[in-house]
């Protein structure tokens, strides 16, 4: 009991961090947008004060700047744009990512080609990555969806977007190749 | 009863996993490329919500997917 107690001492400060951490996202947008001119990248979009911008992607700052600066910025969306809202340093790595998963596939596929491994493994191999993929995507993604649905905003959201983004770069690589080790029976989903 | 048979059952769900990767796979893949290169287009809003709703879809589908290949999911996870 006494062993319990002294954890929950030394857990504390970290609890308490969370906490506070949760508190300060209150009020942000659960993508981590900095002023998601309208439509909104999300069905969260909401413009109290009218000036063109989600109110939940304006922090009090940029607010204060915005109220503060020249009338005919206010409203002007041409001047933020999505870009404007990844200035935080968010890079989703695209084509690197794209690029290491095709030359991964195509050493596997030479590997293949001249006997090096069999047809099941390499299959496997791709059939795994596939599924880790769907599987990484689709839980993520149902995350996202409950948290914006249930206008959950914690410190974690970003960094679910991030991993949401990567692993659909694998999924949708992967599916690809998917459909290319599949090729025979996928021409026939066309013919009924 | 026997009406269609296996092969144009599978087939069918083939290709209606293959439309809900479309949708939800192809167009998360343009919106994260307009996200990381400042793209903005009026179709964005739309492009999300139908992204959205076709994943839904498309982790379901799988999950039938894998139902009728469940002899190559054993055999991926070396479960036989």
């Amino acid at each position: 009991m006494e062993k319990i107690a002294k954890k929950l001492i030394l857990l504390l400060p970290a609890i308490t961090g969370l906490l506070s951490a949760d508190g300060s996202c209150a009020a942000s947008c659960p993508y981590g947008l900095v002023n998601d001119p309208y439509p909104g990248q999300c069905p969260r979009y909401t413009d109290l004060n009218g000036d063109g911008f989600c109110d939940f992607s304006q922090t009090s700052t940029s607010m204060a700047t915005d109220t503060a600066a020249d009338e005919p910025h206010q409203g002007d969306a041409t001047n933020h744009t999505i870009g404007d809202a990844d200035a935080d340093g968010v890079d989703y790595h695209i084509i690197p990512v794209t690029m290491i998963i095709i030359g991964l596939y195509l050493l596997t596929y030479h590997l293949f080609k001249k006997g090096y491994i069999k047809r099941s493994k390499y299959r496997r191999l791709w059939n795994l990555l596939l599924t880790f993929g769907y599987a990484g995507t689709g839980f993520t993604g149902f995350l996202l969806i409950f948290f914006i649905k249930l206008s959950i905003r914690t410190a974690l959201n970003p960094s679910i977007t991030y991993w949401h983004a990567e692993m659909s770069i694998l999924m949708v690589v992967a599916t690809l190749l998917h459909i290319h080790i599949y090729w025979k029976p996928f021409k026939f989903i066309f013919s009924f | 009863m026997g009406l269609v048979n296996r092969r144009w059952h599978v087939n069918l769900w083939n290709l209606i996993i293959f439309m809900a990767f479309i949708v939800s796979g192809i167009g998360g893949f343009i919106l994260l490329s307009m996200l990381e290169y400042g793209v903005k287009a009026p179709f964005n809003h739309q492009l999300l919500y139908w992204h959205v709703e076709a994943g839904v879809g498309l982790m379901i589908i799988t999950i039938f997917h894998f139902h009728y290949y469940k002899g190559s999911i054993y055999r991926v996870f070396g479960v036989r």
